[in-house]
């Protein structure tokens, strides 16, 4: 299912939509969903009982108009859906829950600043724990280098799995890449360059890996561990995506701190408020 | 602001001056006129305590629910330093700095003196020891929890929002600026200045002064040595020439390392107090104490001592609500400097929940070990406490194996908080007195060092603990007036800045897509007139 928001970065969503439906081909529809944001149009365009019926059947044309010809050679049903709600998150967790999706795709346009509310807000009520696919404006290349952001917990598996079918299908690189702090510093002027600590703490995340790989049974030709530091996972990670030209960055939606009553994990919840620039998985 | 420079000092003359001149002048009054000092502090104190106590009480409320209310209105998504702000120091060193803000001299000198003396002289009137030790932990969880914290959060709170979102000065007098504007640059500005410091210094002073009477204790019960007055100033002397020394190493061979051995001793004297003495009761009686707690937050936070009469809440509740606004300069600036990132949700609840839940493990294990000794007859507490409050810790620890060894470590532990909190209190009030600045020359640090323990040795030569409490209660009654008002302070810009940060974020994507649907109805229409 595709959030469509009018803007220009619903090409990119469609394209990518359609990208993922051809490698994984038990996704045999595609909807593309809008729900009209009263919020935005009060206060300027105020619309009447009879201005959205028309809206609603003139957006479902205009969207027809526009993706026909994206989507008509491919082997694909798909449909347009267009509603007036006033919570536009709640209308996104309901159709797709009533579709059976499996998997969202949104827009994480703001530059600078990754996700806007919606999204957020839709990942906080979708209790099917649907998966969802960030995408941003720059346009989409393909899939060809993958880095899972873990935390090294078995909980993580599903993601390596997921991983490890893209590296299947599409013979993607992928690395696992893992940021680190350095811990205990009690006094703020403490400084963060000690060597010493940092090699202990890079080994025992070695060690922990290699556990990992272990416990989750996972091939140790086929994951690379990248090892990084950094205080704010988000903007370590945006920084590696950039330095590394990687074309997908896939987290689970909740670590293994997180007590699974809060569906989204803090780590996820930065990485969708930042803007890394390129298509982001939460499983 | 134009400061004077020299090679030891970077002075902002209007604050530096006055302030200096009141203090040095309460240390020497205190010293040629101790009598007449103790009399009028006494006065006020009496004054203060009997006739604004409700005050104190109403304040430290407001504290609280204004803080939670930051935390958990739209205002909590406001991030310390801008929007793309990210913190400095990872969650868990920030924790662990907000841990090593709250613990500290006081926690040694009340950690069994406080439960086991409300538990021997009961502040409402209990029938039977369950009772009383119910409520003795009860008050002094109210002492050391959220009502403490609350002024904290407050200052600490504004400090960081309006240095690092404003880019106002690291001073108290930014905190005005969305009530007084450019005036916090005159000289009311500056008096809130002197007000910070003046109250900064009496409540390191009183912090200090409760520590030395506590080592001269320790040393009394190891070696003999006279626990008089004259013992308590050259101790003082001693610790402030070593808090001096700390200042003149500089930040990361002194007090960082000071900070760091201290952390990490008092958290293995709280371990092993708990496994040496009695566990399961403590680990029983953490639990039963916070539920308690918080079952009884609003009854005990807002009493009185209305119909009971009596004078017990103005040595305890009232002097508390005075000792920590004394002390919230001071721990907000620090507080405020190590926040820089985060959100104001989670600078409140980082700040108000932590360290809070930290102190009730401490007041419960040595709290609850010197309960479970009274109660079951092994160790007489109570009567050691009612003759004198410092000796407590000591009395509790001649009960257990090696009691010469931990009342050495006691000992070493309030020593080292004496020197670290000398220490960043001088680098705190440092900043005030040069306008804000985060790094004054060392000469100015090693005068306020001194200064500090000039003050903490006056008033102890004065009167002891009731001077020190009197000056407390009196610093801490105005800089009350300023905490509150700082809250509407807060308030108002917080509302500013939210209504903007909204209208900024949205105002893009709601014009293109209320230009966009526009386009998509009028198109309609035009369809509609075609056919």
């Amino acid at each position: 299912m595709v959030c469509i928001d009018l803007s220009d970065t619903d090409d990119r969503l469609v394209e990518q939509a359609l990208l993922w439906a051809n490698i994984f081909p038990e996704c045999n529809r595609l909807i593309l969903f809008h729900n009209i944001r009263a919020e935005f149009l009060n206060e300027t365009l105020p619309l009447s009982k009879e201005n959205i019926n028309k809206l609603m059947s003139n957006i479902l044309a205009s969207t027809k108009k526009r993706f026909a010809n994206l989507i008509a050679d491919k082997p694909i049903d798909w449909d347009i859906m267009v509603t007036f709600e006033p919570n536009s998150a709640k209308a996104i967790v309901d159709t797709s829950i009533k579709h059976n999706s499996s998997l969202l795709v949104m827009g994480k346009k703001r530059p600078g600043r990754g996700t806007g509310v919606i999204a957020q807000s839709v990942m906080a009520l979708d209790k099917s724990c649907t998966p969802v696919l960030l995408v941003p404006p720059t346009k989409s290349v393909g899939i060809n280098k993958v880095a899972c952001c873990a935390e090294l917990s078995i909980d993580e598996k599903p993601m390596f799995d997921f991983a490890l079918k893209l590296h299947e299908q599409l013979d993607t690189e992928n690395q696992c890449l893992h940021v680190y702090k350095l811990p205990l510093a009690y006094f703020p002027y403490m400084e963060q360059n000690d060597q010493a600590l940092e090699d202990a703490t890079q080994k025992r995340a070695q060690e922990r890996f290699k556990s990992f790989k272990k416990q989750a049974k996972l091939d140790g030709e086929l994951w690379e561990l990248v090892l990084r530091k950094g205080v704010q996972i988000a903007d370590t990670v945006a920084i590696y995506a950039k330095e590394q030209a990687l074309d997908l960055v896939i987290i689970t939606r909740s670590g293994k701190n997180t007590p699974a009553t809060y569906r989204v994990g803090s780590n996820a919840k930065k990485l969708m408020r930042t803007s890394i620039g390129i298509p982001m998985l939460i499983l | 602001m134009v400061n004077r420079k020299t090679r030891l000092f970077d002075i902002h003359r209007p604050v530096f001056y006055p302030a200096s001149f009141i203090v040095i002048g309460i240390i020497i009054v205190s010293f040629f006129f101790s009598e007449t000092i103790v009399k009028i502090f006494s006065q006020f104190q009496e004054m203060a305590s009997d006739s604004m106590g409700w005050f104190f009480i109403l304040s430290t409320n407001i504290f609280v629910i204004a803080a939670l209310f930051f935390a958990l209105s739209k205002y909590g998504n406001i991030r310390l330093g801008g929007t793309n702000a990210t913190p400095d120091f990872s969650t868990f060193s920030w924790f662990s700095m907000l841990f090593s803000a709250g613990i500290g001299i006081g926690l040694l000198f009340y950690g069994v003196a406080e439960p086991i003396y409300h538990y021997s002289n009961p502040p409402m009137e209990m029938t039977n020891d369950a009772a009383k030790a119910r409520q003795a932990m009860l008050f002094t969880f109210l002492h050391w929890g959220l009502h403490g914290w609350g002024p904290y959060v407050i200052i600490g709170l504004a400090l960081a929002y309006f240095t690092f979102n404003k880019k106002l000065p690291l001073t108290v007098r930014s905190l005005f600026y969305p009530l007084i504007g450019d005036k916090i640059y005159g000289p009311i500005g500056n008096a809130i200045d002197v007000l910070a410091v003046v109250a900064t210094l009496f409540g390191l002073a009183t912090t200090l002064g409760l520590g030395v009477q506590q080592v001269a204790a320790g040393l009394n019960f190891l070696f003999n040595v006279a626990n008089n007055t004259t013992t308590h100033i050259i101790l003082i002397g001693i610790i402030t020439l070593a808090a001096t020394t700390s200042v003149v190493l500089g930040l990361k061979k002194g007090v960082r390392f000071l900070s760091v051995l201290n952390m990490r001793i008092a958290l293995l004297f709280l371990v092993a107090m708990l496994i040496i003495g009695p566990t399961v009761y403590l680990l029983d009686g953490f639990i039963q104490n916070l539920g308690q707690y918080f079952n009884n937050l609003l009854t005990v936070g807002t009493w009185a001592e209305t119909y009971t009469g009596g004078n017990w809440q103005n040595n305890w509740t009232i002097f508390y609500w005075a000792w920590w606004i004394s002390w919230s300069p001071f721990v907000g600036i620090f507080i405020a400097r190590v926040s820089k990132g985060r959100t104001v949700r989670e600078f409140v609840l980082g700040v108000l929940l932590v360290p809070s839940l930290l102190i009730f493990v401490w007041m419960s294990v040595f709290g609850g070990t010197a309960i479970f000794l009274q109660t079951n007859g092994i160790t007489e507490i109570a009567a050691a406490v009612n003759s004198d409050l410092s000796t407590s810790l000591f009395v509790l620890l001649e009960a257990f194996p090696f009691s010469q060894v931990t009342s050495f470590i006691g000992i070493f532990l309030v020593t080292i908080f004496f020197v670290t909190s000398s220490d960043s209190g001088s680098l705190v009030v440092d900043s005030i007195t040069s306008g804000g600045k985060l790094d004054a020359p060392v000469g100015q640090r090693i005068f306020w060092a001194l200064l500090e323990g000039a003050v903490a040795a006056a008033l102890l030569f004065a009167g002891g603990l009731k001077a020190m409490q009197s000056v407390v209660i009196s610093a801490g009654l105005p800089f009350a007036v300023i905490l509150l008002m700082v809250v509407f302070s807060l308030n108002k810009a917080f509302k500013k800045d939210s209504q903007e940060m909204r209208k900024k974020a949205y105002k893009k994507e709601q014009e293109t897509y209320a230009a966009k649907i526009k386009e998509l109805l009028e198109n309609e229409n035009e369809d509609e007139n075609n056919k």
